[in-house]
């Protein structure tokens, strides 16, 4: 079949197949292939545009953000007590948050499969037998390694000085192919090398005769007797994109790939009652560390995310390379004026990093003004503790590089610090408000469990009580993973479409 | 983007990219907030209130905060630039990173801006042939 825009379509959907999946993105994806494949009649409905991998390095970042992200980047979870705001990006296009990422791709850590199958009872899940799993998702997705030639001079920067400071960097492995290191991975690779799934597994889908249908937002499943019978919704072809003409899909399957923000909202719409749905959500806080040198870095020249170390994993820390987009960092430069001017004119000698916290889980999802998501997340004293950990051990290593100037996630700094203001400043005593805090990872907003009062769905990823309803997206997995979710959202849910039972 | 909003993110971004010698030239900030309201055009309700929510903080309140009564757009680029200053250390000032945030996307998009801060946009292998992407599937 093909890709359809239902915006161009002009009049109400109504649709029938075996699976309807709801959601493109790096779960959807690859459910929709596995099934596909199998020989079943799927449907993918995906609220955003198709936007062709060809058009992507012809955006400015700022109109990627625009077109291709949620919110235009500006979707937040609101902290709560002494707890940040969090800025959660997310896709919302054809190929979901896929199209957005660096392409870093990690398999869950062994503790953490381990955990699941030893202290969750989810014994499907053990580091040996997702095995498998992992190894297919990684040839379709052609995981490789980024090798130093590929690391922009700002993470050979911070390996020097993780060395004087006792620790290695190593490469990450990425979903890419041909990548020459334009260093603007989520805004869309202009020369395609970049593997997300709207390129490497939604073609074989629709090679397989499913159909992907652009512009539908679906409100809630259908369910009678028990059963889920398939979907209701809007498609968006009103004014400006609002919802116009009813989409209506029957399915004898229903899979949700909404992302752990937006399931849990579909789910309620739909009457599923759960005491956890939406609530311990985890957000992996992450913090971007710059520091000016006196020589000209230019970060942008590399792959954007090329290496990490997991070296502070006892404390919940992981750091992972990262240089984002010259407008971007121009807005996070302190001062306002000459002194935010005479910093920015040296972008070119300035080097970054990122580090993210392994979370407890302190995020809810609820149901916001108008139906949207309202998200708050409440960090946990011991992740609480650990931001100026991150803070200062990114900086720290900058310092020992040689950096000059370091230039810390806080908000209302008008100014960099040097080595001793560095060293004096009280990050352990700032309110939580003032850090500048995003996260790229929620999850774990309708996990899987052997308990239906405390998950939401089955181990095989089929919601509690409802027959033929399933959710497959990174709100399933039942905890923290510490490193980037989306190979693990991907094998997760590949493990689920292997274990569907056929359709009656 | 209403007029008076408008106004306040002119003024606002005046301040924010003011070298030693002054604001930035007329054309660029013309250029700037037509690329701003283009992005708020496509980028949802969300970001529109915030920016919207932004620009009555800092077009009113910031002043406020600093002892003048007067809005932002009324009072001199060298005062702005620190009421705005002042105001991004409350506990509002997220309002301050929120309309900083968008203005600068596109602000350091313009061609005259990358060059000045020398972004040349090429890869770090610049060997091979741009008309030969390869990738993709």
């Amino acid at each position: 079949m093909t890709y359809e825009s239902a915006r161009d379509l002009g009049r109400d959907l109504e649709l029938s197949c075996d699976v309807v999946v709801v959601g493109s993105g790096a779960s959807g994806a690859t459910v929709a292939t596995e099934l596909a494949e199998a020989g079943q009649n799927v449907l993918v409905l995906e609220e955003g545009a198709r936007v062709d991998a060809g058009l992507h390095g012809k955006m400015r970042p700022s109109e990627s953000l625009r077109h291709v992200w949620r919110d235009g980047g500006f979707t937040v979870a609101v902290g709560l007590g002494d707890t940040p705001v969090i800025n959660v990006t997310m896709g919302r296009v054809v190929g979901g948050s896929s199209v957005v990422t660096g392409g870093v791709c990690f398999r869950t850590p062994d503790h953490v499969l381990d955990g699941w199958a030893n202290e969750l009872g989810l014994t499907e899940y053990s580091a040996r037998k997702m095995e498998p799993y992992f190894e297919k998702v990684e040839k379709h997705l052609h995981v490789e390694t980024v090798t130093p030639d590929r690391w922009s001079r700002s993470t050979h920067l911070f390996a020097e000085g993780a060395k004087k400071k006792g620790f290695r960097i190593e490469p990450v492995r990425r979903n890419t192919d041909g990548c020459r290191g334009h260093g603007r991975c989520n805004f869309g690779c202009p020369e395609k090398a970049k593997l997300s799934v709207d390129q490497s597994y939604l073609p074989r889908a629709v090679a397989q005769g499913a159909t992907v249908y652009s512009h539908c937002r679906v409100d809630r499943v259908v369910v009678k007797g028990g059963r889920a019978r398939g979907v209701v919704g809007r498609v968006l072809d009103g004014r400006n994109g609002k919802p116009g003409h009813k989409l209506t899909v029957h399915a004898k399957r229903v899979v949700i790939a909404g992302s752990a923000w937006f399931t849990p909202g579909i789910l309620r719409r739909s009457g599923i009652r759960n005491a956890v749905l939406g609530k311990r959500m985890t957000l992996h806080p992450g913090f971007r560390m710059m520091a000016a040198f006196d020589e000209p870095v230019e970060g942008w020249k590399g792959a954007m995310q090329s290496a990490f170390t997991d070296a502070f994993e006892d404390r919940g820390l992981t750091l992972v390379s990262l240089f984002i987009p010259v407008s971007v960092i121009g807005a996070t430069m302190p001062g306002i004026g000459p002194e935010h001017v005479k910093r920015a004119r040296r972008m070119r000698y300035v080097a970054m990093f990122g580090g993210m916290i392994h979370d407890e889980g302190g995020g809810t999802v609820r149901r916001g003004p108008g139906g949207a998501p309202l998200a708050t997340y409440r960090m946990s004293k011991r992740d609480r503790a650990r931001v100026p950990d991150i803070i200062r051990t990114m900086g720290g290593t900058f310092l020992a590089a040689g950096a000059t100037e370091i230039f810390p996630p806080v908000l209302g700094l008008d100014h960099g610090l040097d080595a001793d203001a560095f060293e004096r400043f009280p990050f352990e005593s700032l309110p939580g408000r003032r850090f500048e805090c995003s996260s790229q990872h929620p999850l774990g907003t309708a996990r899987i469990g052997t308990d239906a009062r405390s998950s939401v769905c089955d181990p095989g990823g089929r919601v509690w009580g409802t027959e033929e309803l399933y959710v497959v997206d990174g709100s399933v997995l039942p905890t923290s993973l510490g490193v980037n979710p989306q190979e693990s959202i991907m094998a997760v849910a590949t493990r689920i479409a292997h274990a569907m039972p056929p359709l009656a | 983007m209403p007029r008076p909003v408008r106004k306040v993110a002119r003024a606002f971004a005046e301040a924010l990219f003011a070298d030693e010698q002054g604001p930035p030239p007329a054309d660029r900030l013309d250029w700037l907030m037509e690329d701003v309201q283009d992005f708020l055009a496509h980028a949802g309700p969300r970001a529109r209130t915030v920016f919207q929510a932004s620009m009555v903080a800092l077009g009113t309140v910031a002043p406020l905060a600093a002892g003048i009564p007067k809005p932002l757009w009324a009072i001199g680029w060298r005062e702005r630039v620190h009421v705005v200053e002042k105001f991004e250390k409350t506990p509002l000032g997220l309002a301050v990173l929120g309309a900083k945030t968008m203005i600068c996307f596109s602000w350091y998009e313009h061609p005259a801006t990358t060059a000045e801060i020398g972004y040349d946009g090429l890869p770090l292998d610049p060997r091979r042939d741009d008309s030969e992407p390869r990738g993709g599937r």
